[in-house]
């Protein structure tokens, strides 16, 4: 599938070839948001896509498109090879020929699979795959066979010859996909392949021109920042992909690139975690620079926050996660002035410095946004509880962790370019995604993506049963309370997953079910590496697994033999995360495709999101209330985190949108990006 | 984008964006310094475009290590080396360098972010016809550039403007002072008809005239101190042309003093013309150099005094007063303070950031912020008024306008403000809070909760009886007999009148009367035929005698009831002929007293209501609350007044027609409202008959708002008739 692109299409005027060439392989120009009245239109408009969704058109295809694959299931393989080859080739010369080739081409994809991958698509994966097509967003329930989905999905994007970039939400995922999926993609005559972290620079080239690539959208997108830095001006690209247009070879790109293909569709899994978790900071990509004795500096004024007392000598807002210093603070801070470096003594920056300090000793806890390896600091992604090595905090605060750690001090980095999330992806020509949980994030994603979410119905009816959540005043009768039900449900043979938040809470809690004398497995980002090998025994009878949010998108837990007649897995959520989706994906690791299972959920008044959020007269309440029989007080209280989750929500969201405007401000403020200088 | 976080921040994640950059300047960018409250900044102004920027030394002196090719890393890592305290940040230089680019005041050495400037111009261009939109009521087309035209004039700007010119100026004024001075009696006189429909023609003319030399003045005294004028055009002031130059170049001035007198200097000629033109007034017979000069003394006087230096519009006066109290941006920021007071004081943001840095101007913003808000509220109120006068529908469209821009527009940002502000923060809930409370506690307090509901009429004090006394013979006044201004009793004579000719007709009556009966007996005794006709005759003399007996009878006037009788013009005019129904005072009855008052008909909805109480204040003795009783508005239009003194000729407020010299026939119908008066005696009121007063109706309660809304309507139904 390497030849030369045919994008002439007859009924369009034909604009030159080079510009066509450059559309194929090339991101689009970002337009500003829209604002005022326009923004409002456009939310409507939004409302208006999903009120009235395709979902009953889909409905129908995925039936033709399953009776289409049926009615192919006595064809020898030979034929069948034919067939599809005939049917891409109709699809590419016009894709807008009609709707019975691309369903016949689907049929066909299908028959595939079933024969390849031993995997007979339901109607439901049919009609994901026809969603992505069309360029929607799939919810799909969990554990529906979204690897399935977005490979059918996958093969008929590379049918189209140009690049296309399947996103998953982890390396494991990228690499697991792919594996599953290589067979029904060299079966459809395309070729696959997938990239991770620890991939050489110099392989990179010969993945990124397979017909089909799976990757993380950090990669894709560091790649895709690093061929910026390096290549040429567009023009140069264009006349590039236009000499090797007129000479019939592809990939002779200025050296050095990697996306050799260049950008033109993207299918995102898990997309509500890559476009809208993810996308709050942005990526860079960054060299060491000089420090400007910034390391001096964070260990003065390190030393001196371990003095401070807080309310005494500063105060800070849990909420919106703020410091004020005091005078007090500013006058010690005074005293210490000779000691810092002459760039960090006035006034304004001193202070910052030390905010910084204070900041890190009250909201970054070890274990929940760092750990400590190697004498290095490594954040963890909050959201999936994985360790993100190279990611690194800008504007001081990474070292004021250092120090606070007492570890050596590193260098500051200095940005050579960056770009976010929002912006990549809401630049491709062809943006598709699923996932389990979008129909929260669907009003956001439609203005920032134009991502319309479709609800793609259930295969089977959900057999899982929702305990009614249980409330405690504090912590530690709540992890009690976890261990008291986590020992019954083992005692009846079941296998347990527990949700925590933290490293530190899935050991703590690992070792007092240890001391109760179970067997107890634990996933977090410290034991990333047997990470397939605690996934694949949690369905076990009589497992009990510990996770954090690693054990969250794309876990398949298979459950073990006679597990299903003990009542499935059963999920507990031990500690509310800040976003709804997040507890979403943990309770759908059990109940999928139509297994039993149950999901309990712990709440606390002592939980983050409790303290942070929930107003002190609410909370008042609820601790006055706990301890007695009052009806509908567990829904009340889960009501009451749910409202908490929204506030989280809404602030995320806030964020990301300064970032997209930041962005925004800066790109038309600044607008110094281009390489080119002026020639003349 | 914070400006005063950039500070802490030496590193900045986005300095990838200019670090390889060669930026500087644009060559048409000037800079120098000022200083404002003793700090000192560097203004930048591009000549052509004529944009301005305001900066701070430190930054001013980054961008000079700019120049000389070198990238901005290398001059970051260069100011850095030299003076680390006051080099700049990197998050402050990307600051910087945006916000100078966004002005269009750099260049750089990059080719393909052209686009971005394209961008910039059609939002400029776009926010500009939004402005133009906005500021429909002062629209200005530049025309000519005057500046090659003032380089000329520039020999004769000196001299005028010169200590010669500043002489001879004194002089002038001295001149047309004491013109006026002289003739101030006509001046006056002929004042009353300045707005009259003739003269609106030589007025504007007149205006035209001073407002172009305001203008030429303007731009000569910019010139004078260095600066350049390159625009003059005509500005539609509420629809009206008048020209105008742009002196903007005078921001530039370095001193304060250079910058206040061109502010004044369109003043100062203007005020040279009116006092040029008294002289003229006051040495030219009637006629139209004559009208025009008059229309001019006072154009070129009051209205620029009252206009052009007036604060509170963003006139001249304004940009003097911006220049004198160092204050710059004054209306912005004092926007910003009551912002401030606002957002720390009623929402209780406790991080709220003042505007004011003093405490001058913590004072001084917010008076300054409010008195403004209020005059424009008015001043539009009023063009609305008078234009809905002229034009009724352009009137409402006017209206139409100011409410949305003074009430929805203002409630449609606050919402958004709420809902979206970013710097509400984690108080978002609270403020909202808050606005809900106030809004809630107002619309009960205004809408639902009813309120005394008054209104207030003019009347006068009137006996309950009093009696107009006339004579009903003509005589001479012969005899008073009894004093005026004391109390008579039913019956008593009062004045006495002589008439010799009622004796003698009389005694001509009789006279017949005897010829008649001598004729009836003659008849009688011969020509029974004749016998009917002369006792017809007989009839018509008794008749005649009778009735001038009575008439004769007249001449005693008779106290027709007790009462007080005051006849105070009836001293001076003893011996002097009374004619027939000529007064002879009033004998008022002190017993009983009412007040009648006038009730225009736009109020007539106290018609319907029920009336509570009444009281009545009287003229002289405003302490003193009378109350009412038995109040009755009488259900039927009247036209005449009860009393000349309600009537806009006797000094009240109720216009009276023209055609009656009487003064008592309105040109509206009203209704008369009557009420019964008790003299308390511990109260020492002293009831006048015909003394004037104001009455004060309490109606039934209702709430603010409800009355608010009937006051609003009743004043379009004054003014408009709708």
């Amino acid at each position: 599938m390497n030849g030369p692109l045919h994008p002439h299409s007859p009924r369009q005027q034909t604009p030159p070839v080079a510009t066509l060439l450059e559309r194929a392989a090339s991101l689009r120009p970002l337009v500003p948001r829209a604002e005022g009245l326009d923004a409002f239109a456009c939310q409507q408009m939004g409302y208006w896509r999903r009120w009235r969704s395709p979902v009953k058109e889909l409905a129908r295809q995925g039936r033709e498109s399953l009776a289409a694959c049926e009615a192919l299931s006595t064809c020898t393989d030979d034929a069948l090879l034919a067939r599809l080859k005939e049917l891409r080739d109709r699809l590419r010369l016009d894709p807008a020929e009609g709707e019975s080739v691309l369903i016949q081409t689907l049929g066909c994809v299908g028959q595939m699979a079933f024969r390849h991958l031993g995997l007979k698509p339901y109607p439901v994966q049919f009609m994901g795959a026809l969603a992505m097509h069309r360029g929607l967003l799939a919810e799909m329930a969990t554990g529906e066979g979204k690897t399935l989905t977005v490979g059918l999905a996958g093969v008929l994007a590379g049918f189209s010859g140009r690049a296309c970039h399947i996103i998953t939400a982890n390396d494991y995922l990228a690499h697991r996909d792919a594996e599953e999926m290589t067979r029904l993609y060299r079966a459809c005559g395309l070729s696959v392949s997938s990239i991770v972290s620890t991939l050489e620079q110099v392989e990179r080239p010969i993945h990124y021109a397979a017909d089909v690539v799976y990757l993380t959208a950090k990669e894709l997108l560091a790649d895709y920042l690093r061929d910026e830095i390096g290549s040429g001006s567009r023009e140069q690209r264009t006349q590039a992909a236009f000499m090797a247009w007129l000479n019939g070879v592809s990939g002779t790109q200025p050296p050095g690139r990697v996306l050799v293909r260049g950008l033109h569709t993207a299918i995102v899994d898990e997309a509500d975690s890559i476009l809208i978790d993810e996308a709050v900071t942005p990526l860079i990509i960054s060299t060491h620079r000089e420090s400007r004795g910034l390391a001096d500096a964070v260990m003065v004024v390190s030393s001196l926050a371990e003095t401070l007392m807080e309310d005494e000598d500063y105060s800070s807002n849990i909420q919106g996660k703020t410091v004020q210093l005091h005078q007090s603070a500013r006058d010690r801070l005074n005293q210490l002035v000779r000691d810092i470096p002459v760039v960090w003594r006035p006034t304004q920056r001193r202070e910052e410095l030390l905010r910084q300090a204070i900041f890190v000793r009250l909201f970054f806890k070890p274990g929940q946004h760092y750990v400590v390896q190697e004498g290095k600091v490594v954040l963890l992604d909050e959201f999936t509880g994985r360790m993100t090595p190279g990611r690194s905090l800008t504007g001081g605060l990474h070292q004021a962790i250092e120090a606070h750690e007492g570890l050596r001090i590193t260098d500051p980095n200095e940005s050579l370019t960056q770009m976010s999330f929002q912006a990549f992806f809401s630049r491709f020509r062809k943006i598709a995604g699923c996932t389990g949980t979008a129909w929260e994030a669907a009003a956001e994603l439609w203005r920032v993506y134009g991502l319309q979410v479709v609800r793609i119905p259930e295969h089977r009816c959900r057999q899982t049963v929702y305990r009614p959540p249980v409330i405690t005043l504090t912590r530690a009768a709540k992890w009690q309370a976890v261990l008291e039900e986590v020992l019954k449900e083992h005692g009846l043979g079941r296998p347990v997953l527990v949700g925590v938040r933290s490293v530190n809470a899935s050991e703590t809690l690992a070792d007092r079910l240890r001391n109760a004398g179970c067997t107890v497995r634990v996933l977090n980002a410290l034991t990333h590496e047997q990470e397939a090998n605690i996934v694949s025994q949690a369905g076990q009878a009589g497992v009990i697994t510990i996770a954090t949010n690693m054990a969250g998108r794309g876990t398949d837990i298979r459950l073990g033999h006679g597990v299903v007649e003990r009542g499935g897995l059963h999920v507990i959520v031990a500690e509310i995360n800040d976003s709804l989706r997040v507890d979403r994906q943990l309770a759908g690791r059990c109940g999928r495709q139509g297994d039993p299972g149950s999901v309990s959920i712990y709440l606390s008044l002592d939980d983050d999101l409790a303290v942070r959020l929930l107003p002190e007269s609410v909370r008042g309440i609820f601790s006055v209330l706990v301890g007695r029989s009052v009806r509908g007080l567990d829904l009340a209280a889960q009501r009451a985190f749910r409202w908490a989750q929204s506030r989280v929500e809404a602030e995320a969201f806030a964020r990301r949108w300064s970032v997209l405007k930041t962005d925004e401000w800066m790109r038309s403020a600044l607008p110094f990006e281009g390489q080119g200088k002026r020639s003349s | 984008m914070n400006l005063e976080n950039a500070g802490g921040k030496i590193f900045s994640d986005a300095w990838h964006r200019v670090a390889g950059v060669h930026v500087q300047l644009r060559a048409s960018v000037g800079a120098h310094r000022q200083h404002f409250r003793g700090e000192p900044w560097v203004i930048l102004r591009d000549k052509f475009s004529n944009d301005w920027f305001r900066i701070s030394p430190d930054a001013y002196a980054f961008l000079c290590r700019l120049d000389n090719g070198r990238s901005v890393d290398e001059a970051w890592n260069e100011s850095l080396a030299a003076d680390p305290k006051r080099a700049l940040t990197q998050e402050e230089v990307v600051q910087l360098l945006g916000q100078l680019n966004l002005s269009n005041l750099l260049q750089y050495d990059r080719s393909d972010s052209a686009a971005s400037l394209f961008e910039r111009m059609s939002k400029r261009k776009k926010s500009e016809t939004k402005a133009l939109l906005m500021g429909f009521l002062s629209i200005k087309i530049p025309l000519y550039d005057p500046d090659r035209m003032l380089e000329k004039a520039m020999p004769l700007i000196r001299r005028i403007y010169g200590p010669v010119g500043l002489v001879l100026y004194l002089l002038l004024l001295l001149a047309g002072g004491k013109a006026l001075m002289e003739e101030s009696s006509r001046l006056f006189e002929q004042g009353s008809g300045m707005l009259a429909p003739s003269n609106l023609g030589l007025l504007y003319i007149g205006f035209l005239i001073s407002k172009l030399l305001h203008e030429f003045s303007h731009a000569a005294v910019c010139k004078y101190f260095g600066g350049e004028v390159h625009r003059l055009g005509v500005m539609l002031l509420i629809f009206a042309p008048m020209p105008y130059v742009d002196a903007t170049a005078a921001w530039g001035f370095r001193q304060r003093s250079e910058r206040i007198l061109v502010g004044l200097a369109g003043v100062v000629a203007e005020l040279a013309f009116a006092a040029g033109a008294a002289l003229i007034w006051a040495n030219t017979a009637p006629g139209t150099l004559n009208a025009l000069a008059y229309n001019v003394i006072f154009v070129a006087s009051v209205s620029t005094l009252l206009f052009n230096m007036n604060p509170l519009m963003r006139f001249d006066g304004y940009h003097i007063l911006v220049d004198a109290l160092e204050i710059p941006n004054l209306f912005q920021r004092s926007r910003e303070q009551l912002r401030y007071l606002g957002e720390r004081f009623i929402l209780q943001l406790p991080h709220a950031q003042p505007s004011a840095r003093t405490s001058i101007e913590s004072w001084l913003l917010p008076a300054f912020g409010l008195l403004s808000m209020v005059y424009w509220l008015l001043l539009m109120f009023n063009i609305m008024l008078f234009i809905a006068g002229e034009y009724f529908e352009l009137g409402v469209a006017l209206a139409i306008l100011l409410f949305f821009m003074s009430l929805v527009l203002p409630f449609f940002k606050f919402v958004k403000y709420l809902a979206t502000s970013p710097h509400l923060g984690h108080y978002r809930s609270h403020a909202v809070g808050v606005s809900v409370g106030i809004t809630v506690i107002a619309t009960v307090v205004l809408g639902l909760l009813p309120a005394p509901d008054r209104i207030r009429v003019m009347g006068v004090v009137q006996a309950g009886q009093s009696r107009q006394l006339h004579v009903e013979s003509e005589g001479f006044f012969s005899e008073l007999l009894a004093p005026p201004g004391t109390v008579v009793q039913q019956g008593q004579p009062l004045l006495r009148l002589s008439n010799p000719d009622f004796d003698r007709e009389i005694r001509i009556a009789e006279m017949q009367l005897m010829q008649l009966k001598a004729q009836e007996i003659q008849a009688i005794a011969g020509a029974v035929a004749e016998l009917s006709a002369i006792n017809r005759q007989k009839q018509a003399a008794e008749e005649t005698l009778a009735t001038l007996e009575r008439r004769k009878e007249g001449l005693l006037v008779v106290a027709p009831m007790t009462g007080i009788w005051s006849a105070s013009e009836l001293d001076a005019s003893r011996g002097q002929w009374l004619g027939r129904g000529a007064s002879a005072g009033t004998i008022v009855n002190q017993d009983s007293w009412r007040f009648v008052a006038v009730l225009p008909q736009v109020a007539s909805h106290a018609f319907k209501d029920n009336i509570q109480h009444t009281e009545v204040r009287l003229r002289g003795q405003e302490e003193i609350n009378l109350l009412a009783q038995a109040t009755v508005v009488m259900p039927f239009e009247q036209g005449q007044l009860p009393s000349r003194a309600l009537g806009m000729a006797g000094g009240g407020e109720i216009a009276v027609s023209n055609s009656d010299s009487s003064g008592l026939t309105a040109t509206e119908s009203f209704f008369r409202i009557e009420s019964v008066l008790s003299a308390d005696p511990q109260t020492h009121a002293r009831l006048i008959h015909g003394r004037v007063g104001t009455m004060r109706l309490t109606l039934s309660d209702r709430p603010l708002l409800a009355q608010w809304e009937r006051k609003l309507r009743q004043l379009f139904q004054r003014r408009f008739r709708v």
